[in-house]
């Protein structure tokens, strides 16, 4: 299907990024604590048209996601989000991020400019599953929401050798 | 310089209104971000917890400080444009003073002393991958 700018109809999607997404983490089982190790991002985005601001587009992406899997808990009280301040909002610092290393599959996009796809979204999409499945597979707990905070694996673990008991 | 000001009055507004040093930004306004740092007597600190009263007399180096008054880029900012240490900008000013002040500090720095000297700085866009780059490049020289 092909895309109508005029008619402003047809196939809007045509070129979907891919990407595959592998975390290392460490979980601390006396605080449930979770650092993100190492992690390692392939991405297909059709040419990449800029080497250096690619990466960091995508290094970027990674950052923030681990952010979204670990810290960023948004609390809404009364219709409004309670912690919108950077003090009770955590994101990543410096020093709670891995080494995020970037890998390019190059595979020019017919339609896109000079073979480009879009690049700055996926990276939200593919890192908090990878940690969480991470998470999983260290400590054995069915996580099933983010952010994973100490808080929240501690309840779930706690859950689950309740049930165990019974 | 001089400036008539409210000794309560925030070194950040201080530099931004009265003296139009627009450089400087201020991201949280809580100290949490670092986007408004600036060197006083060399010391790295969050211009918008310091009340102008406190300053009197000192040096204060801002971003505008940091290029030579030839207009030559000093060589953190030469290597954040190289290695693309800048996305959307916000957090830059800021990021390039701390970078300087960490320079200054540890002239051949490790990754531990990089990630502790930003750690004072946010910056949502880069993961800070390019930041540390442009840090290693520009304490190579």
């Amino acid at each position: 299907v092909q895309w109508d700018d005029d008619a402003y109809r047809g196939d809007a999607y045509g070129a979907y990024a891919w990407a595959v997404y592998v975390a290392s983490v460490s979980v601390d089982t006396a605080t449930c604590e979770t650092r993100v190790d190492d992690f390692v991002a392939l991405q297909e985005v059709g040419r990449v048209l800029h080497p250096v601001l690619a990466a960091g587009q995508i290094e970027g992406g990674v950052a923030q996601a681990i952010g979204y899997a670990l810290f960023e808990e948004v609390i809404w009280r009364n219709g409004r989000m309670a912690n919108g301040q950077m003090t009770n909002y955590i994101m990543p610092t410096s020093m709670d991020l891995p080494p995020i290393r970037v890998f390019f599959e190059e595979r020019p996009y017919a339609h896109g400019p000079f073979g480009a796809k879009g690049i700055g979204e996926l990276p939200m999409d593919g890192v908090a599953p990878a940690i969480a499945n991470a998470i999983a597979h260290a400590t054995g707990a069915a996580v099933s929401k983010i952010p994973i905070t100490p808080e929240s694996l501690m309840a779930t673990i706690d859950r689950q050798r309740e049930a165990v008991r019974v | 310089m001089e400036v008539d000001a409210h000794p309560m009055a925030r070194l950040l507004d201080v530099l931004r209104v009265e003296f139009g040093l627009t450089g400087t930004k201020e991201g949280c306004g809580e100290g949490e971000c670092g986007a408004c740092s600036v060197l006083v007597n060399g010391e790295l600190v969050n211009s918008c917890l310091t009340p102008v009263l406190q300053v009197e007399g000192a040096t204060i180096t801002t971003i505008e400080g940091v290029a030579g008054a030839d207009g030559a880029l000093s060589a953190v900012q030469q290597a954040f444009i190289e290695q693309g240490g800048a996305q959307c900008g916000i957090c830059t000013p800021g990021m390039i003073i701390a970078a300087t002040s960490l320079l200054a500090r540890y002239p051949d720095p490790t990754e531990a002393e990089i990630r502790a000297g930003l750690a004072g700085n946010l910056c949502r866009c880069t993961g800070y991958v390019r930041i540390f780059e442009a840090v290693r490049k520009a304490a190579a020289g």
